[in-house]
């Protein structure tokens, strides 16, 4: 869980950040105005709900053969369930879905990033 | 990472499009509630108020966990996903000053927005350690709304162990020792002389993430000054 706190949302905003000619702003834009306020705090509507797929039918592969799409520098979340079944999840594939919805030794859980 | 078992029911969670103090807003299918990631609560619907059960994780690279964890399952690429050498966010994490909206760096106490922080939950409270505090360190033991509890870290991996400094009869635990800090570490009842292993003690929520969002999601957390 690590948790994370970016996201291709967040990329979008981002990219809403730049002028027309691609020059970055130095107070950036808001792609739009609040949607409302939660506990006196804006929140901002960026994209459209499930623009970014979470992934909802996972399939794994044993570490030996995940071998071939890992970096070794690259980061994972990693957790070990009840009856020490331990899975990984790569940030850098999670960028692009935020949400794994999953199963651990019987126990569905949520892979966020 | 969450539990998606809420009250005996199974939620399926999906990416809302929405941020709230910079974090991803988390959607369920099942009753479109709103939930915000760092928290695990519900910020809007039917669940408002409620919470998922948190679980920790490891965040490391792929390298330290298969060395660790060799008959580990790997979440499985597409062709489309495979070749990628680096996150989309490398900047985003390693640049100190980059945030999104400037004022998620506003009323933060005296530690950078982009610190990262290991936070300790017991209830609503929540007492955020920096992380290169612990990590020179190794082990720190603190009381968060009146449970004492520490958090352990494994020097040669990164791994953290949180948990509560309580035996079952009751009594505070303290450290054995630092040297042998966590995995070996052990806890000691001074009064009995009796050593717990920190996983055997109940386990206690711990996030690892950057001072700002955890700060703007739990403004209630207290710090751990060094």
């Amino acid at each position: 869980m690590k948790t994370r706190l970016f996201s291709p949302l967040l990329f979008t905003l981002a990219l809403a950040s730049c002028a027309a000619d691609g020059t970055p702003q130095d107070e950036p834009e808001r792609p739009m105005p609040p949607s409302e306020m939660i506990e006196g705090e804006p929140m901002y509507t960026v994209l459209p709900k499930d623009a970014i797929p979470s992934i909802n039918e996972p399939t794994f592969l044993s570490g030996e053969a995940a071998a071939a799409q890992m970096q070794p520098n690259e980061m994972v979340m990693g957790i070990v369930g009840k009856d020490g079944t331990a899975k990984a999840y790569s940030a850098w594939q999670l960028d692009g879905h935020e949400i794994v919805n999953d199963t651990l030794d019987g126990d569905p859980i949520a892979a966020t990033w | 990472m969450y539990s998606r078992n809420l009250n005996g029911a199974t939620v399926d969670l999906g990416v809302s499009g929405k941020l709230w103090n910079g974090v991803l807003v988390m959607f369920d299918h099942e009753s479109e509630s709103l939930w915000t990631q760092v928290d695990g609560r519900a910020i809007k619907g039917e669940h408002q108020g409620e919470r998922l059960e948190h679980m920790n994780s490891e965040f490391t690279p792929w390298s330290t966990w298969i060395a660790a964890h060799p008959d580990t399952l790997v979440l499985e690429k597409t062709e489309e996903e495979l070749g990628q050498s680096a996150s989309h966010y490398a900047d985003y994490f390693s640049d100190p000053d980059a945030l999104f909206f400037p004022e998620l760096g506003e009323g933060l106490g005296g530690i950078a927005p982009k610190d990262m922080i290991y936070g300790l939950r017991v209830d609503e409270a929540a007492l955020a350690i920096k992380a290169s505090l612990l990590e020179s360190t190794n082990l720190i033991s603190a009381v968060v709304a009146g449970t004492p509890v520490a958090i352990a870290r494994d020097p040669a991996t990164g791994f953290a162990v949180a948990f509560e400094r309580r035996a079952a009869s009751g009594a505070v635990l303290f450290p054995a020792t630092v040297d042998g800090a966590f995995p070996t570490a052990e806890l000691i009842d001074t009064a009995t002389g009796t050593h717990f292993d920190p996983k055997s003690l109940p386990q206690v929520r711990y996030d690892r993430t950057f001072w700002y969002a955890y700060k703007k999601s739990l403004p209630q957390v207290a710090v751990m000054t060094d």
